[in-house]
């Protein structure tokens, strides 16, 4: 969740909260004073009933809707006022109506009085409902303030982070270009940007290392493996070697060349990463295909394997015309490295990219070969699919594999 | 003829000169200075160059000899396996690249052909014995008979007469015929079909085996 949708929302249920409560409190506050007010305006009335009846005033001409005055037997609880909710039927508009209720006897000379006051309560329930209802305006009010200037304040406040984000997004730890953070107004941004800062000039400094000790590695390896390879070479021309010496030279002698090759992919997988085939042309990759199916036909026949080539599509495609040979030389090496006796390779063109099949000798391969060194046997130094899954990235070629039918089947959709 | 090797790993400029010696008059020299100052001071049918010199890139000697001569044939030696250094080093007027670890009978070969390419113009005719090779049109003749070659077989005859009286490893030849494509080959056994072959007519045409196998190593090429 956004952090400023985040703040919002709690925002917005801190205030709910506080005004239900403060809701209750006021319309509870008011409801006591209206109470008071009319309990008050009710013992009014009847001092006045009852200082009319002293003065002699008609009984019948006293008794009205709100104001039944009548002559009565029992004198229980003699002047003790009696307050009471109740409801009464108006017969204007046919509905019953809320109404406090007094209730006193008194007794004026001899005569005991039962005077019972009415009071509508329909004003004092209008104005409390007229109070909610602006409360809740208010509310509203108050609401779309809130979220609004949190929004506002809160864009501004935390427009250094965001702008620290974007730049770590797009920061790039081999690039040239420095991570630019602004500073801002804010301590805090400010600390975060320096220790960003900091952390980021410590990994550029190791990955620079790293790379450097990479390419060093890889240069000058080149030249103590000359001399190896010359010395074994020159050992082996030696006359008196016995079969196991001869051996164990040759050993020596295989491997450090093998040692070399890896290197050399090993260069090739780092430079690919470390952009420097960046220069893109437009490549005619069936031209291309056509000669690395020429170029390798004849160690195809040599492993007994029948070729099939269905090359009628002319694709062509934004490639580094290096990469692209690349590429397409280890697919057709994969097929026939990993082919079986006689086996078969298909090399195929459709209207969006190629397809090459090959027979081969193992269960189909998991996506872990898609990584260095994952071998499945035999003389291939296991860089093969890492170079090409490395190339077709770096490219946006949507590369898939599948086995069917005893087949592996790598397609590329250019 | 006079060899120019330039080189500032000792160990590897012994081994070049200890190879080259056979054929050629070899001189070294292990910075940019000393080879400025050789290149100014003598002429060679050849020069091997590393990039990587002390006192800088082999290629300001490149660039220095070729305000000087052009006829001088060039092979350019880095341990940077880099298209750059390729491009620039032909751009300079190179003659051909080879990269580190190299096979010496590739480099030599190498060498081979561009002195050919480089003093023999009009005459691309190589003799070995009673064998006549034409390397413009691509023709081997004994006598006046043509050996009928595949272009495998025959850029393998090219080899063997190039190095010729060396050992050559089943490594090396595979690498001159496939380049960087050994991988693929689980054994090098198949370059023995090539190489029968080869022999099998060779020795019809000149009723002579120049090939000697050396057991578990490789083959040496030379007259009786």
């Amino acid at each position: 969740m956004r952090l400023l949708i985040k703040t919002v929302l709690y925002y917005v249920t801190a205030s709910l909260l506080f005004f239900i409560v403060a809701g209750f409190i006021i319309v509870f506050d008011f409801k006591n004073i209206i109470d008071q007010e009319i309990n008050k305006y009710l013992v009014n009335r009847e001092e006045i009933a009852t200082t009319q009846i002293v003065n002699g005033v008609d009984l019948e001409s006293l008794n009205n809707y709100e104001q039944i005055i009548k002559e009565t037997d029992s004198h229980i609880r003699l002047d003790n006022l009696i307050f009471k909710d109740t409801t009464r039927y108006d017969i204007i508009d046919d509905t019953f109506h809320d109404y406090r209720m007094l209730k006193v006897t008194r007794r004026i000379g001899n005569i005991y009085y039962e005077i019972t006051m009415f009071r509508s309560l329909i004003q004092p329930n209008t104005l409390i409902k007229e109070v909610l209802i602006s409360l809740f305006i208010v509310f509203l009010g108050l609401l779309a303030f809130l979220i609004l200037s949190n929004l506002l304040i809160s864009t501004k406040v935390w427009l250094p982070f965001k702008e620290t984000l974007k730049a770590l997004e797009t920061y790039e730890l081999g690039s040239s270009m420095p991570l630019d953070l602004q500073s801002s107004s804010t301590q805090e941004f400010d600390q975060l940007n320096e220790i960003i800062n900091s952390m980021i000039k410590k990994m550029r400094y190791d990955y620079l290392n790293l790379k450097e000790f990479t390419e060093n590695l890889a240069h000058e390896i080149q030249t103590p493996l000359t001399i190896i390879r010359r010395k074994s070479e020159k050992l082996l021309h030696s006359n008196d070697l016995t079969k196991e010496q001869v051996d164990k030279l040759n050993a020596i002698y295989s491997n450090c060349i093998r040692l070399s090759r890896v290197n050399r992919g090993l260069t090739l997988l780092a430079k690919i990463d470390s952009g420097v085939y960046q220069k893109h042309k437009q490549v005619n990759i069936t031209d291309i295909l056509k000669s690395q199916v020429q170029h390798y036909a004849e160690m195809i026949s040599l492993k007994d394997i029948t070729l099939k080539t269905d090359l009628k599509h002319d694709i062509r495609y934004d490639i580094n015309p290096e990469l692209s040979i690349i590429l397409i030389s280890n697919l057709i090496r994969n097929a026939i490295n990993h082919n079986i006796k006689d086996g078969e390779i298909s090399i195929s063109t459709f209207d969006q990219g190629i397809i090459i099949k090959n027979t081969g000798k193992n269960l189909p391969i998991s996506q872990e070969l898609f990584n260095r060194f994952q071998k499945t046997g035999g003389n291939s130094l296991g860089l093969g699919l890492s170079l090409i899954s490395k190339i077709c990235n770096l490219h946006n070629i949507h590369i898939e594999y599948r086995y069917s039918d005893e087949n592996h089947v790598f397609q590329l959709f250019f | 003829m006079k060899l120019l090797i330039v080189e500032d790993e000792q160990e590897l400029l012994e081994d070049l000169v200890d190879f080259f010696k056979k054929d050629f008059l070899c001189e070294t020299a292990s910075s940019v200075a000393f080879a400025q100052e050789k290149i100014y001071m003598h002429k060679y049918d050849a020069i091997i160059l590393d990039v990587g010199l002390p006192d800088g890139s082999g290629l300001e000697a490149l660039e220095y000899l070729r305000t000087l001569d052009s006829n001088t044939g060039v092979l350019i030696l880095s341990a940077y396996d880099a298209i750059d250094d390729k491009v620039k080093g032909l751009d300079l007027g190179a003659d051909d690249y080879l990269a580190k670890p190299f096979d010496y009978n590739e480099l030599n070969a190498r060498i081979k052909s561009i002195i050919r390419r480089k003093h023999f113009k009009g005459n691309n005719i190589i003799t070995f014995d009673e064998i006549e090779i034409d390397t413009d049109s691509k023709e081997v003749r004994v006598g006046n008979k043509f050996i009928d070659l595949t272009h495998k077989e025959y850029q393998l005859l090219l080899y063997f007469i190039s190095n010729e009286n060396r050992v050559i490893t089943k490594e090396s030849i595979v690498e001159h015929l496939w380049g960087d494509d050994t991988d693929i080959f689980d054994s090098f056994d198949f370059i023995y079909s090539h190489i029968k072959n080869l022999r099998k007519k060779i020795i019809r045409a000149c009723r002579k085996d120049y090939l000697k196998t050396i057991y578990g190593i490789g083959y040496k090429f030379k007259k009786e």
